[in-house]
Formats: structure tokens, C-alpha cells, sequence
């Protein structure tokens, strides 16, 4: 506990020095801009902020973009009450009660739970996780490349079940990120594979080139034929607090929604839009009189802002310990913090303690900050908004492409970027999951190097994988996560429960 | 034949040629033993397997318009994209994107040109300062040489 307690000291003199504080208030603000505007979700957003971050150290450079990452979440949140529109995949069940409410002339209410909850849960998830990373780490550390490769399988198949109706298509999303990642120069032996013959892919794909086209560029394209010539509707913000009944109402709801939120985060692959929805479900569910549900129920703002809030901070963990992201976001940070030559996985707590306990106690220090930006600087947020989307686009557009030609300053990039951007309208526009991609594209390095390590090993002998205890139990976990959904579907369909309405 | 099915014809075919390429990649170590080619026949099969699943899956659904009326306008704009891409280096970027912008804001219906005009020259001007200037990016000068 002692330990615990001086590493938490350590991260805060870190997160608390002039330089980093500003860098978390910066990047909160940005992020909140991000957060609001269409068509830049978080995954874009901190996508697009790692070639400027990539020069300062890189414990302010993850300060920054996990400010930038948890503004983005604030902002969607904002623009899921007041206009009915989400910025991304997780603030999607905030609109079923949070636009209710606005209507009702109860934004500020709404808007202020949000707030809060998110701040107890992520509170919550940052104290568990200074507790729990620790621990992690130091049984990882037994972790052979077997287990390695065996673990990034997991969190590939957990997050193409949890990521879509149609696992086939999820699967097939993961399989292209990984397709994606072989091509570069192979390190083991020095070829070079699918560069054909272009020598700016010898490096590999870039993954700030991957997330902006399969996710901003896609966005607008997707976006591009509903832009009309009127404007947005608002709901009015009459009064911004809540009152103390709308408190007590919401309570049970953020705690319920921190801990199912934080639990998920946990597993690598599912994440903070499987969590939202999850408490959302679990809320109406539990309440004794759920009718008020989809017509402005405080609660049905509360869990699932706290959910993917503490969701969020759970995804760090998996992350940091085991160099295994738990969402897209955290697979563009754990990019981020690679090319920042910052190696995540258990040896990361004796190396670098001040990025790891550092981004702790930042993350903290950013919901704080968020909570006192937030509240009061709203209705700038939701001015950004009344910017008609015929100004909007072109803008995002241009910013994406400065995003990506300053990874690399070539027009190969930008065709590439160009290129996934149009997959990616093709993928969303037919139920694939782009996520999985991302996620994919992160691990697939890694994966291909545990494997091929781990049958060095053992003298090409494949078996390995399943002899050793540890990876045969992750395979079998990771087995089951693929058939769960038929085995779940072939339970249900005896007797005739009705379940999957409550969502 | 629906959108999946075309899809997974193609993703058929896209495997396939992914796993003949890898045939061509050898190993030079005898240490390593699966070599380079194992890891992209483990993916690319894979891929195939699914293409398989998602054509037989597939169930017909209709499609409300024309190729054109649903895609039209996200081609276009992909389409001047590219061409704004084509245009960074030798136009440079201030030039390049207040074409870029000002097409943008006129075609998604805004019906005052000098106002498009105007606003693009401004959005162009205060990203250039940003990124170029505050970020050092050193974003593509043209054919101008200037400004830097």
C-alpha cells in the first residue's frame, strides 16, 4: 500500500509540474473542440496530435494525449445531449436520455451528470488502477513470446465479437489492419514484403495514415450527403446545475456504471461503447419503474457517461502492462508512445516510472481540469456547433491532410490516406466495424514477432502454443470469445426469454 | 449478386494474391524457422476462409437509387481530394487549399461566391499560420518558393 501510495506521490510531482499542467489543460481544451466537432472523434483526434507531440519528452507528450483523449469524450458527450448527435461510437447511448432531457428544457442538468459522473468514475478507475497495474506487470513479466502472441490473439477476437452484429465482418476488419502491418520491411530477416516496389512503404503504413482515413476521411465522405442548408436545432440551457433529488436519483447509477465500465475496460478488445451500452441496459433493467427510460431519465445519462468514462481508464491498464491496447483510442496511443520509442508492456514500470505514474496522476489532474472547464465553457463548445457543415467539411478535410503529410511529408501518404478513407466509407457504409482495423494494424507487428520467436523456441515445434499453460489457457478464452455469441444465441433460443430489447 | 457477395469476391481475390506473393518471400536464417512467408499464409488464409463465410452468409438486400445517386456526391468529393493532394506540391499549400476550401464551400451550397471566397482565404491563412509558423511544420511552399 506504502508503495502505492509513493508511486501516486511520484506520478502527481510529475503531472503537477508548470509544464505538464499546461500541456493537460492545452490538450483538454483541443480535445473538447475535437470532442464537439463532427467527423473527429477521439480516435482521430489523438491520431492527428502524435506528429506534433512526438518532439517533446514523452511523459508530457502522453499528458497531452490523454488530455486530448478524455476532452474528446467530454465533447461527445456535449454535443449527445444538446444535439442529438454523438461524436463517436461511445456516446451513443448518452443520446437516448441526455437529448430527452435537453428537449425537456433539462440540458444542464444533463450536461452537469455527465460531468460528475464522469469524474467519480474516472477517479475510481484511476485509484484502481494505480493499484492493480502494478501487480499485472510483475506476473506479466513471466510472460513468454508464446503467452505474448497467445494474449494479443484474445484481445483480437474478444474485440471482433463485442465490435458488431456480424462477427464475420469484424473478423474480417481485424484481418485487414493485421494485412496492413505486414507490409514494411520484415525485421527478422531484414526483405522487404508489399512495398511493391514504392520505397516510402519500406517503414511500414503509418498508423496516424490508417486511423485519419478510415475514420475522419471515411466520416466525411459518409456525412457529405446529408449536409443540408438548414441549420442545427438547439435545445436552450436554462439552468446548468442540477439539484440535489437529481443527485440522489443518479448515484446508485454511477456507481453501477463506474465499476461495469471499469470491468470491460479491463478486457482487452471491448471497450468503451460495449460498456456505455451495457450500463444503459443494466440501469433500465434494475429500475423499478423503467417507462421514464428514453424520455429524459437522469439515470439513463449517469450510467452510461460513467460507464465509458471508467471504461476508458480501465483500457489504460491493459495497455501499460501488457503492451496490449483495450480500444482503438488506446491502440493509437500505445502508436504513439512506440514511435516516442517507449515500449509498453511490463518492463515499462522500471523503465519508464515517470510515463507510466506520470500518465496516472495526469489522467486525474485532466478529469479535474475538464470538470471546471467544462461546465462553465459549454456554450462555447456548443457554438462550434452552429458552423454550417458546407464551412466544416472543407476545413477537417484540410486538417487531416496536414495531420498526415506531417508524419511523413509524402504524397504517398496522403493517396494511402485518401485510399482507406474510401474503404473505410465502404466498410462503415456496409455494418464493418472499423475499429478492429486499427486495433489490428497496432498488434499485428507484435503478434507476427511472438510467433516467430516462440517457434525459434521451440524448434518450429507449432504445439508450443497450446503445451504451455498459460498460452493454452488464453487460446482456449480466446476460443471461447468467438463462438460466445453462437453459444449464447443457441441458449436463448430454447426458452423464449426476451433479453436483447433491453439495449 | 448483392454488395457482401461483390465484397467477398473481392476480398476472395485480394487473399489469394496476398498468399501468392508471400510465396516469393525466403527466409535466410536457418534459426528462424517458419520464415517470413508462414505469418501472411496464416492471415491470407484466413481472409479467404471469410470471404467464403461472408459470401454464403449474404442475404439480399435492396438498395434504394442508383449506384450514382447513393455515391455520387462522396466520389466527387474523393475525387477533389485527390486532386488537392496532387496539387500541394506544385501549387503549394496556401494556393492548393484555397482552391480546395473555396470548391468545398460552394459545392456543399453556399451561394455567395465572394463570401466563399473570403472565408476560404481566411481558414487557409489561419491554419497556414498555425501549423506552419506555431508547429514549424514547414508545410509545401510551391512553385512561388514562398512564402516559407
Amino acid at each position: 500500500m506504502s508503495e502505492v501510495l509513493q508511486n501516486l506521490g511520484y506520478g502527481f510531482s510529475i503531472a503537477l509540474q508548470p509544464v505538464n499542467l499546461l500541456y493537460a489543460v492545452v490538450g483538454a481544451f483541443v480535445g473538447s473542440l475535437i470532442g464537439v466537432l463532427p467527423g473527429i472523434g477521439p480516435v482521430t483526434g489523438v491520431a492527428l496530435l502524435i506528429p506534433l507531440v512526438v518532439g517533446i519528452n514523452p511523459a508530457s507528450a502522453l499528458i497531452m494525449l490523454t488530455a486530448v483523449f478524455y476532452g474528446a469524450m467530454y465533447g461527445g458527450s456535449t454535443t449527445s445531449i444538446l444535439v442529438n448527435v454523438p461524436g463517436e461510437a461511445s456516446s451513443v447511448a448518452t443520446t437516448f436520455d441526455g437529448y430527452q432531457m435537453a428537449l425537456r428544457g433539462r440540458a444542464g442538468p444533463a450536461l452537469s451528470i455527465a460531468a460528475i459522473g464522469s469524474f467519480i468514475a474516472g477517479t475510481f478507475g484511476v485509484i484502481s488502477m494505480m493499484l492493480f497495474s502494478l501487480p499485472l506487470a510483475n506476473f506479466a513479466l513471466r510472460f513468454g513470446p508464446a503467452e505474448y502472441c497467445a494474449l494479443m490473439l484474445l484481445g483480437l477476437s474478444t474485440v471482433s465479437t463485442l465490435a458488431g452484429d456480424n462477427l464475420v465482418k469484424a473478423v474480417l476488419s481485424v484481418l485487414f489492419g493485421l494485412m496492413l502491418a505486414t507490409v514494411g520491411t520484415d525485421l527478422v530477416t531484414g526483405i522487404d514484403r508489399y512495398t511493391f516496389g514504392i520505397p516510402e512503404l519500406l517503414d511500414g503504413i503509418d498508423l496516424v495514415t490508417v486511423a485519419v482515413g478510415l475514420f475522419a476521411i471515411s466520416e466525411v465522405l459518409l456525412v457529405v450527403d446529408q449536409v443540408t442548408s438548414g441549420e442545427r436545432k438547439f435545445a436552450k440551457i436554462e439552468r446548468l446545475w442540477l439539484t440535489m433529488k437529481d443527485f440522489a436519483a443518479s448515484w446508485w447509477a454511477i456507481v453501477r456504471g463506474t465499476l461495469v465500465g471499469f470491468y470491460i475496460g479491463i478486457l482487452p478488445g471491448a471497450g468503451a461503447t460495449i460498456a456505455s451500452f451495457l450500463s444503459y441496459g443494466l440501469e433500465k433493467r434494475l429500475a423499478k419503474d423503467s417507462s421514464t427510460f428514453g424520455k429524459g431519465d437522469i439515470r439513463g445519462v449517469a450510467a452510461p457517461e460513467s460507464a465509458n468514462n471508467a471504461s476508458a481508464v480501465g483500457a489504460m491498464i491493459p495497455m501499460l502492462t501488457l503492451g496490449i491496447p483495450g480500444s482503438s483510442t488506446t491502440a493509437v496511443m500505445m502508436g504513439a508512445l512506440m514511435i516516442m520509442n517507449v515500449l509498453p508492456g511490463p518492463q515499462l514500470f522500471s523503465k519508464h516510472p515517470d510515463v507510466v505514474w506520470g500518465l496516472m496522476a495526469s489522467m486525474y489532474v485532466s478529469n479535474a481540469i475538464l470538470l471546471l472547464l467544462n461546465l462553465p465553457l459549454v456554450g462555447l463548445f456548443v457554438q462550434i456547433l452552429r458552423i454550417r457543415e458546407r464551412y466544416l467539411y472543407p476545413s477537417i478535410i484540410v486538417i487531416c491532410v496536414i495531420g498526415v503529410f506531417a508524419v511523413g511529408r509524402s504524397l504517398v501518404d496522403l493517396t494511402l490516406m485518401l485510399l482507406l478513407g474510401l474503404v473505410g466509407y465502404y466498410m462503415r457504409r456496409h455494418d464493418y466495424p472499423v475499429g478492429p482495423a486499427i486495433l489490428g494494424l497496432v498488434l499485428g507487428d507484435r503478434m507476427e514477432q511472438t510467433m516467430r520467436q516462440a517457434l525459434i523456441i521451440s524448434n518450429g515445434d507449432w504445439s508450443t502454443f497450446v503445451t504451455r499453460p498459460i498460452s493454452a489457457i488464453i487460446l482456449a478464452l480466446a476460443a471461447l470469445s468467438l463462438a460466445a455469441p453462437y453459444i449464447i444465441a443457441a441458449v436463448k433460443r430454447k426458452p423464449k426469454v426476451v433479453l436483447a430489447q433491453d439495449v | 449478386m448483392t454488395a457482401d457477395r461483390l465484397a467477398a469476391v473481392v476480398i476472395l481475390i485480394a487473399a489469394v494474391q496476398y498468399v501468392v506473393t508471400a510465396r516469393t518471400y525466403h527466409g535466410l536464417t536457418v534459426a528462424d524457422v517458419v520464415g517470413p512467408s508462414a505469418y501472411p499464409y496464416i492471415i491470407g488464409g484466413l481472409m479467404a476462409l471469410m470471404a467464403v463465410l461472408l459470401f454464403v452468409q449474404s442475404k439480399p438486400r435492396p438498395l434504394g437509387g442508383t449506384f450514382w445517386s447513393r455515391h455520387g456526391k462522396p466520389i466527387l468529393l474523393a475525387a477533389s481530394l485527390y486532386v488537392y493532394i496532387r496539387l500541394l506540391e506544385p501549387l503549394g499549400f496556401l494556393f492548393s487549399t484555397f482552391l480546395y476550401v473555396s470548391f468545398g464551400h460552394l459545392w456543399l451550397g453556399e451561394s455567395s461566391r465572394s463570401r466563399a471566397l473570403g472565408l476560404s482565404a481566411g481558414v487557409t491563412l489561419a491554419l497556414w499560420l498555425l501549423f506552419n509558423c506555431v508547429f514549424d511544420l514547414s508545410l509545401p511552399a510551391g512553385f512561388l518558393g514562398w512564402p516559407r
